[in-house]
């Protein structure tokens, strides 16, 4: 089930990043964002399973992901950056759970608000969950997903 | 369209954005935005306006909860869902209370204003 999800997560990334940024992001091999300030965003996942997505990206990446979201323009309020990074992070995860629900058919899933870190050397650890790391290359720079379940309902 | 007025009720400032862009060069008045299904209550009183675009995943009060609120106070609210999430459970949940019209996250401006068109052309 996970590779399943792992899959369908990878295909919303990529259809959201076209529609909602004009620009292609592929899946790829593993890779550590080495850049000191980063920013991530958690969606948790509720309903039929316990889950959550995590999104990270470096400043930079999230400042030209949210300029093209403010349609090009100067961002109102350098925070921006953060809100606009976790709707991107909204949308994605919003994608994938319709993705799983149409999917496993017995299954609903809800989306609880984006929570929003950043910082130097963020390290997350989510010991009951059980998850797929995901990796996606693209123009405007590197994206790391990592998404997953709690163990019992793997 | 000129003079209606619309309500935006979302968390993130990029939606009433780019609600505003779709819909404000069209005549239409987009008067603020809701970051909560509470706010966004106090906000239909304040400006009565005449289309709402409706978040489902916000804090404090959910899309769900906001519309059954709404339609409570003014049962013939026309209420658009704007969510991220699209599958048919959520979308027949919205129905049952009195939600017309979905668009998923995220949109194209044409794509909302045919709705917001057809929602005032009823």
């Amino acid at each position: 089930m996970l590779r399943e999800i792992a899959l369908i997560t990878e295909k919303a990334f990529q259809e959201v990043s076209i529609e909602l940024l004009e620009t292609e992001f592929l899946p790829g091999k593993r890779f550590i964002i080495d850049f000191p300030f980063k920013v991530a965003i958690i969606i948790g996942i509720t309903g039929s399973a316990t889950g959550r997505l995590y999104l990270e990206c470096d400043l930079e990446t999230a400042v030209k992901v949210a300029l093209i979201m403010n349609f090009g323009e100067r961002l109102d309020e350098p925070n921006d950056v953060y809100t606009y990074l976790a709707e991107f992070g909204n949308m994605i995860s919003g994608r994938a759970t319709t993705y799983m629900t149409d999917k496993f058919k017995n299954k609903e899933f809800r989306l609880s608000p984006p929570a929003i870190f950043s910082g130097k050397g963020l390290e997350t650890l989510s010991p009951r969950i059980k998850s797929k790391m995901l990796y996606f290359r693209g123009k405007l720079g590197k994206f790391f997903v990592d998404i997953g379940f709690e163990e019992e309902h793997q | 369209m000129a003079g209606y007025k619309v309500l935006v009720i979302d968390d993130s400032p990029f939606i009433f954005k780019a609600v505003k862009r779709a819909l404000e060069p069209n005549g239409f008045e987009v008067v603020d935005n809701a970051p909560n299904g509470k706010i966004g209550v106090e906000m239909y009183d304040k400006y009565q306006p005449d289309v709402i675009t409706l978040d489902v995943t916000m804090p404090i009060m959910d899309g769900i909860e906001t519309a059954k609120a709404l339609i409570a106070r003014a049962p013939d609210v026309k209420i658009i869902m704007l969510s991220a999430m699209g599958d048919e459970s959520l979308h027949s949940q919205a129905r049952e209370i009195g939600v017309k019209q979905f668009i998923r996250k995220p949109f194209k401006p044409d794509e909302l204003l045919e709705k917001v068109n057809s929602l005032l052309g009823e």
